[in-house]
């Protein structure tokens, strides 16, 4: 199938999906509502926590603010898009995999396509809004490069996510259930979002830098964003996000296949 | 009346056992829960540790009570899973229609549901708690309880926490018989447990305003009493007197649910064929 022809298929079923789940506004301003709520109550958190110590691990609290906002930003744009990745196992429990596969259009577009979700949109607005004010807090004014980096890191970091989510769900081709491993990378997914990741020590900055790279969601691009010391520096430490974000797709991507070309259908 | 005491023993022991049952059911599901619940100690820990020894000035306690508290804390949330009680047990049966089998037992449905979760709490406490927290305590270097007398009152107040958190879901989860959906309330819920009930921050670091409406509300007992016993933060009469007040709590909800119910359970009704 011709590329230009995909991606118009794919914003045409986002449009459908999008549609579908704005009719019910009362559930959607619901739960817009809640992730506002609760995402309000984790930055209170940390706001006790930085308005009676200066600083976590020499972070201030506008950085860390920043730190958790990113990442924020970054979990709604990967949800918004590629929330459907979760749901690989279930779609090989119950053979809809089959009829998928039957269809002319690749089978990972029809499972991304499913439908957008208007909450994690959301999420990228509280995301991103945070992250301006936390910028304006510290008194940085960043010039439109530096915003259009902040943008690619978000981008970056979304790929990050997306990648180890394909790769974790697509373990399903051979275990049948595989959303459980990715709920055991949950509280680490957490940890990284809520505070910079060199405060837990080296040997965790390599886990969330080279096994799971995580730290290259909101760590390293804050970090590189508001000049702060971390164990790579220089181009490299610009460049990182987006070295994490290739790999993250192609070790993605690669599971995905194999798993694909091994896959030999329920049988039912 | 023995008998009587009898029969709801073995009733609670019966659903306890079956809420055990479903909470160890998938292995793999365990083994990551486990990873779980030590990533969350561990990183807690580490965050109150570097605190403690940048700012020691700042703190009441010492550093190993303060340690020791977000461990305990952590350890209780993880065995009470706290965000996923008895609201969502509710809801999950009013929007799928299973409600009324639990119903057509001749045991009442909040005392079904309190059993359910005992058995889910107890089995969480064994088999994940436990494992996990055992040599978290000891690679972490945390301390024992304060003195015998608080690891005992700390552990009565745990089961009074147990208590309250089970009627605090169940008042949240009555709302479903209403909107039919937990969106929304839940999150509003949860945010309160999250920012008053001392799980991640001690209650003792808290600025003023927040200290005071976490005293007049009763989530401050369902985290925050258990660990402060724990750590002899609270000792002597304060502490019993911080279980006094779990006690009245748990008594005052256990009447709102009751009344709750009664209201919901008259205006119930079930359809199908």
């Amino acid at each position: 199938m011709r590329p230009l022809r995909g991606l118009s298929l794919y914003g045409h079923y986002l449009l459908l999906g999008f549609r579908s789940q704005a009719e019910y506004r009362v559930d959607l301003a619901l739960m817009i509502f809640g992730v506002t709520v609760l995402n309000a109550v984790d930055v209170a958190l940390l706001a006790v926590i930085l308005t009676r110590f200066p600083a976590l691990g020499g972070w201030s609290f506008w950085e860390v603010a920043f730190l958790y906002c990113l990442y924020l930003a970054a979990l709604g744009l990967e949800n918004t898009f590629l929330l459907h990745l979760v749901d690989i196992d279930e779609l090989i429990r119950d053979g809809t995999l089959d009829h998928m596969l039957l269809r002319p259009r690749p089978v990972l577009l029809q499972m991304l396509a499913k439908d957008i979700s208007p909450r994690d949109l959301a999420q990228v607005g509280l995301g991103l809004g945070g992250a301006w004010y936390s910028l304006h807090r510290l008194g940085l004014a960043l010039g439109v490069a530096h915003w259009a980096l902040l943008l690619a890191y978000l981008v970056a970091g979304a790929a990050v996510l997306g990648g180890i989510v394909l790769a974790i769900c697509s373990v399903g081709f051979w275990t049948v259930r595989s959303r459980v491993f990715l709920a055991g990378t949950g509280e680490l997914q957490e940890v990284v979002q809520h505070y910079p990741a060199h405060v837990f020590g080296q040997w965790f900055v390599g886990l969330v830098t080279l096994v799971l790279p995580f730290a290259a969601i909101n760590y390293y691009p804050a970090a590189a964003l508001l000049g702060k010391p971390t164990v790579v520096s220089g181009p490299l430490l610009a460049l990182l996000p987006f070295l994490a974000a290739a790999g993250c797709l192609t070790a993605g991507g690669l599971v995905w296949r194999l798993g694909l070309r091994s896959y030999l259908s329920t049988g039912t | 009346m023995t008998s009587a005491v009898g029969h709801g023993g073995r009733v609670l022991l019966a659903f306890a056992w079956q809420g055990a049952r479903t909470s160890t059911a998938y292995t793999t599901a365990y083994w990551m829960e486990l990873l779980n619940a030590a990533v969350r100690v561990f990183a807690v820990v580490t965050v109150w540790a570097v605190l403690y020894r940048s700012y020691p000035q700042q703190f009441p306690v010492t550093g190993g009570q303060t340690k020791t508290y977000a461990a305990v804390t952590q350890l209780t949330a993880v065995m009470l899973t706290w965000w996923s009680g008895a609201h969502h047990r509710i809801a999950r049966q009013v929007r799928d229609g299973t409600l009324y089998v639990d119903l057509l037992r001749p045991v009442s449905y909040p005392f079904q549901l309190l059993c359910w979760e005992l058995g889910e709490s107890a089995a969480r406490l064994g088999l994940v708690v436990l494992p996990a927290g055992i040599p978290l305590f000891v690679l972490l270097g945390l301390g024992p309880p304060g003195s015998a007398a608080g690891g005992l009152l700390s552990a009565a107040s745990t089961v009074l926490s147990f208590v309250l958190l089970y009627e605090c879901n169940f008042l949240v989860g009555l709302v479903v018989f209403r909107t039919l959906s937990l969106k929304g309330v839940q999150h509003a819920y949860h945010a309160l447990i999250t920012l008053l009930s001392g799980l991640w921050i001690p209650l003792w670091l808290y600025p003023g305003p927040l200290a005071a409406i976490s005293q007049v509300l009763p989530f401050r007992s369902i985290f925050y009493t258990p660990a402060a016993v724990y750590v002899g933060y609270l000792d002597g009469p304060a502490a019993v007197r911080a279980c006094a007040v779990q006690l009245g709590w748990a008594v005052v909800l256990w009447l709102g649910l009751e009344a709750g119910w009664a209201g919901t359970r008259r205006a119930l009704s079930a359809q199908g064929g």
